[in-house]
């Protein structure tokens, strides 16, 4: 069963089943006692980020004792990742993501109260500045040019309604700007799990929103950071009763930008009593949005799908990860990618399978099209590591 | 499972207010408040872990939950809780580790909603239901719990018997 899925697809059409080979799988934070858990789960699932020269991770984990936010950085030449840094310098941290900018990175957490970036070079690291002027949780970062960043987060004024603000770079200290509404915040009361990405064409920001009953998910784009396009639905909501519930939910969303537009996927419940299945979408303006596309093939229609992350190729193609349990051994990470339009076959990632739960896959690819990936190793329910791997796949 | 929760159950505590949409009067209160109460009451507790739209809890709310026999042995019975399986508000596990509400509903393996939970005072699993339950359903889950005929039998063996006794 376990390439059953790649192997139907050798049989049926040999040519649609790219290989995919992978490194070994190193350890970004080794299982550090009982107890001590890793979390990736950034919004917009991007907790790894690569330029030309290296590749960070960011997570969080409570091997001291608080709950914290950290980076750990790799040449990508090198083998081993460098020593992990705290990101935040008080108090507890949460849900943090990280981004490629400028010749570095710009790294973005959550605290008991705001959200916090923070520039981060391969030399130098800048201060924490603050984001938020609001009580704020789940920042998401995209860059915008050379020198300038944009930060989104759940503000929880008035309930909660996604916000936008300029972050501008000077050397390696961070300046943030006015925080900005990126819709209407009395229209969508409960809008959460902000992701963001810059294309070409201006920066889409994807959230959830369930203030008509159910979780959408919606996409504005902006041009300047500080106006925004009205809402637009992206996900199909499926309502399979006329009297009960206000129909299929949609989460968790992740964009993503290529040479064929801008990728989003997300967590739909459509399938209902099957658990959380994974779909996407793609926009070549961010604009206007393609039907939904089904990202899980039919071995994994009968299991939930959980933490989907996104990149996408050098030709524009997405690659999404994810993370089910279809052979009933625990969870495993899965692949899969668009060939002309469609998804691809599903790919189980050996690195990422086997006994235990391996999880919350975060990925991300490179200018050379290799495929960075990042995930959670629970031997058991009592520790965690964080590991990573890269790998590569034929062109279809 | 069932090592998980109780792990989960002592000291667990829910940061911030729960978003959710349990039915109304009904005195229900989230994770952390329900376990602190109960460890005083030594009531069990039933948790409702719901999904904002999911159309079996919104006819389980409407048929069932309206029921006013159900109302009062309910929240007689029972402290009562409530979990929004995709709400991104914290819970920080006895053990440290913090996840969101979405998480838990993830590590309960929560699949479709709604499920009921009868849990222990000190947090333990005792049993859970799966999706739209009658109200002649969860008056008899509160007699099987408060009676304490899950020691000795399964909620549907304990129906059956119930059922063929009155006949």
């Amino acid at each position: 069963m376990r390439r059953a899925a790649c192997f139907i697809a050798l049989v049926v059409a040999a040519q649609s089943c790219p290989a995919w080979e992978f490194t070994s799988a190193i350890e970004v934070s080794r299982h550090q006692g009982k107890n001590t858990f890793h979390h990736l789960d950034a919004t917009g699932r991007r907790s790894i980020a690569v330029n030309d020269e290296w590749v960070a991770v960011s997570w969080e984990d409570n091997h001291s004792g608080e709950t914290n936010a950290y980076v750990a950085l790799k040449r990508l030449t090198d083998d081993r990742f460098l020593n992990a840094e705290q990101l935040n310098t008080a108090g507890s941290a949460y849900t943090p993501g990280i981004t490629a900018f400028a010749d570095g990175f710009v790294a973005g957490w959550s605290d008991d109260d705001a959200v916090w970036a923070r520039f981060i070079g391969a030399d130098s690291k800048g201060s924490p500045v603050r984001v938020s002027t609001s009580h704020a949780d789940q920042i998401a970062l995209a860059p915008l040019d050379s020198t300038s960043a944009i930060a989104v987060w759940m503000s929880r004024e008035n309930g909660t309604c996604i916000y936008a603000a300029r972050l501008q770079l000077k050397g390696t200290a961070l300046t943030a700007g006015t925080p900005t509404p990126v819709s209407d915040c009395a229209v969508q009361r409960s809008q959460s799990q902000p992701a963001v990405a810059t294309g070409s064409d201006g920066t889409v920001i994807v959230w959830q929103d369930r203030t008509t009953g159910t979780n959408r998910v919606y996409a504005s784009r902006t041009k300047d950071a500080a106006t925004f396009t009205e809402p637009v639905q992206i996900n199909e909501t499926v309502k399979k009763s006329a009297t009960w519930g206000a129909g299929s939910s949609a989460i968790n969303p992740s964009i993503e930008h290529g040479a064929q537009g801008f990728w989003v996927s997300w967590l739909d419940k459509r399938a209902d009593r099957a658990g959380y299945k994974v779909y996407s979408a793609l926009s070549e303006d961010g604009l206007s949005w393609s039907e939904n596309l089904k990202v899980q093939d039919d071995f994994g229609d009968e299991t939930p799908q959980w933490s989907v992350s996104l990149a996408v190729s050098p030709t524009g193609d997405g690659i999404a990860t994810w993370s089910d349990a279809r052979e009933a051994a625990g969870q495993d990470i899965y692949f899969a990618r668009t060939e002309d339009g469609d998804w691809s076959e599903n790919h189980l990632f050996e690195g990422g399978a086997g006994p235990g739960d391996q999880g919350s896959p975060s990925v991300a690819v490179d200018a050379k099209g290799t495929l960075h990936i990042v995930w959670i190793d629970k031997a058991d329910e009592n520790s965690s590591a964080l590991k990573y791997a890269t790998g590569t796949a034929d062109e279809p | 499972m069932r090592r998980f929760l109780a792990l989960l159950s002592f000291s667990l505590l829910l940061v911030g207010p729960a978003q959710a949409d349990p039915p109304a009067e009904y005195a229900f209160q989230n994770y952390a408040d329900a376990l602190q109460r109960a460890s005083a009451s030594d009531k069990p507790i039933f948790l409702y872990l719901g999904r904002h739209g999911c159309g079996y809890c919104d006819k389980t709310n409407k048929q069932s939950f309206s029921n006013g026999d159900v109302r009062t042995q309910m929240n007689k019975t029972f402290e009562l809780a409530y979990v929004d399986s995709e709400g991104s508000e914290r819970l920080i596990l006895p053990n440290g580790e913090r996840v969101t509400e979405a998480m838990f509903a993830e590590r309960l393996n929560v699949v479709g909603t709604p499920v009921f939970f009868a849990l222990a005072a000190d947090g333990t699993e005792i049993a859970r239901l799966y999706g739209f339950q009658p109200a002649t359903a969860l008056l008899a889950f509160t007699d099987y719990i408060s009676t304490r005929h899950y020691e000795t039998q399964s909620f549907r063996d304990y129906v059956a018997g119930t059922q063929s006794a009155s006949q």
